[in-house]
């Protein structure tokens, strides 16, 4: 999950508030970690790659991979095959480029966003006073979950509630200058996750849906291309965050669509009523997740889907499902880019967990380079009865 | 062989921040340059310019293709400047460069 990264798009409503940008400085600072990490994913990461293809040991642990029954646990091969990629100076130089830019996403786009914090507070007071669609109830009394609280994902100090303009960093700074080239994380270069968004939310089978639900919903990145996609649907989210919350409130609002959005924890209790969902979405949510809440939050999400909904997931690729050398590079995100759960997800299986809870016709598969959105889907039977039969 | 200078005060392990050191001096660098692209447009295309419309100032059409052009070349030259250490044809030179290899290059 994440703030809104486009504010300006061709969706925008009509009169919607103008927006402002950023000063010179702060423009071409950004802008620079994006044309460095595009350099550094586009170019020098292939030669890591072709470097550590031709390794003898790396060839070995290659064939070690692709050859691995289901289910085998890749640590000991992923640990190995660190080794051999950290004693190539082309893959550290490329780490080390990778995690420059996660600190300066922050170092520098937060005072970036501060120097124009005026004209932010200006936008937003303006952005009050227009009409707010759909829900905001951060009424419930939630307990922040000891795997979220004091975690500073992605090196976002305070974690995603510590300072009041995360938003405006993201949809300013961060999200058109950094996020745009892709490169990161789990996202191929030159990956634009906006269009990635709206390809998954296509993968729903059904041709239009009642009721949609997005736990982690943050700030309705993906309600958006929900709204897209299927524009009948009524869309619902929930979130720990009630800064993300309050932001998607405003954000959908300025693209003229209503969304019904809920502090909650989703694992827990999402507050929502039985039977009541056609269809969920989660998207870049689960490996945020120990993989014991994401069993509970599965259990949870059962309940509220209606029998025949669907679910719809994407999150990075199992590490069973990608290369050798790219196992060690999402590997690598859970110690320097604060995922403190990303490879323990990522050794587990979501299709799993979804059948566990009771989840039929489970399927998961790639829609992009690098096994990139990573789409699991699954069902939830038409009648508990029938499928027991 | 070059004699020692003396205590070598920041050690192996300082080898990461040095080139944090080094990577700010970079974008420091690129603001700087950015800005001189900015100012040069401005006086061409309006005669005169103040501080505050370079501040304000949002590149768009040409102009902004033309400083990503060059914020990549920028980018290339400098991240890449290890690999430029092994990787020296002619061909690799000038795509470093950001320049097309003429036939009689290859």
């Amino acid at each position: 999950m994440t703030f809104l990264t486009n504010l300006d798009d061709k969706t925008l409503k009509d009169g919607a508030v103008p927006t402002f940008a950023l000063s010179q400085r702060g423009r071409a600072g950004m802008q620079l970690l994006g044309a460095v990490q595009k350099y550094s994913s586009g170019v020098l990461r292939p030669i890591a790659a072709e470097n550590f293809a031709a390794d003898k040991r790396g060839k070995a642990l290659s064939a070690e991979h692709e050859a691995a029954a289901p289910g085998e646990s890749a640590r000991d091969r992923i640990n190995a095959a660190r080794e051999v990629c950290e004693s190539d100076n082309v893959y550290r130089l490329e780490r080390f480029i990778q995690r420059w830019v996660a600190e300066e996403n922050f170092n520098r786009g937060i005072p970036a966003i501060e120097e124009r914090r005026e004209k932010f507070e200006a936008f937003n007071a303006a952005q009050g006073d227009t009409e707010l669609l759909g829900t905001l109830d951060l009424s419930a009394q939630v307990a922040l979950p000891k795997y979220y609280d004091r975690v500073e994902w992605h090196l976002e100090p305070g974690g995603w509630d510590g300072y009041d303009l995360y938003g405006a960093l993201f949809a300013y700074g961060v999200g058109p200058y950094v996020f745009s080239h892709g490169g990161y994380a789990a996202v191929g270069v030159g990956d634009d996750i906006t269009k990635q968004r709206a390809n998954t939310i296509r993968q729903f089978p059904k041709e239009s849906y009642g009721r949609i639900y997005e736990p982690g919903c943050g700030g309705v990145s993906t309600l958006k291309a929900v709204n897209s996609v299927f524009p009948e649907a009524e869309l619902h989210g929930s979130d720990l965050s009630p800064l993300l919350l309050k932001n998607g409130q405003k954000m959908a609002s300025r693209f003229g669509f209503p969304v019904h959005l809920k502090l909650a924890d989703a694992a827990h209790d999402t507050g929502e009523a039985d039977e009541s969902y056609d269809g969920v979405i989660t998207y870049a949510l689960h490996h945020e997740l120990p993989p014991k809440a994401n069993r509970e939050m599965f259990r949870e999400l059962f309940r509220i889907m209606k029998p025949g909904a669907d679910i719809v997931i994407s999150d990075p690729p199992p590490f069973r499902a990608v290369s050798m050398f790219h196992a060690v590079i999402l590997d690598w995100d859970t110690e320097h880019r604060e995922e403190p759960f990303f490879s323990a997800v990522l050794h587990d299986s979501l299709d799993a967990m979804l059948e566990e809870a009771g989840f039929t016709n489970v399927e998961s598969y790639a829609i992009g380079q690098d096994q990139y959105p990573w789409v699991t889907r699954a069902v939830k039977p038409a009648t508990l009865a029938a499928e027991a039969a | 062989m070059m004699e020692p200078t003396g205590t070598d005060y920041l050690g192996a392990d300082s080898v990461t921040d040095v080139a944090r050191m080094l990577m700010a001096l970079v974008s420091e660098v690129w603001i700087m340059r950015d800005r001189q692209i900015v100012t040069e447009y401005l006086l061409e295309t309006k005669g005169a310019v103040t501080r505050e419309e370079l501040d304000e100032f949002v590149p768009s059409g040409d102009l902004a293709a033309q400083i990503t052009a060059e914020r990549e070349r920028f980018a290339r030259l400098v991240a890449g400047a290890p690999i430029a250490a092994v990787r020296r044809s002619v061909p690799e030179i000038l795509e470093r460069a950001g320049l097309e290899a003429p036939e009689a290059a290859n």
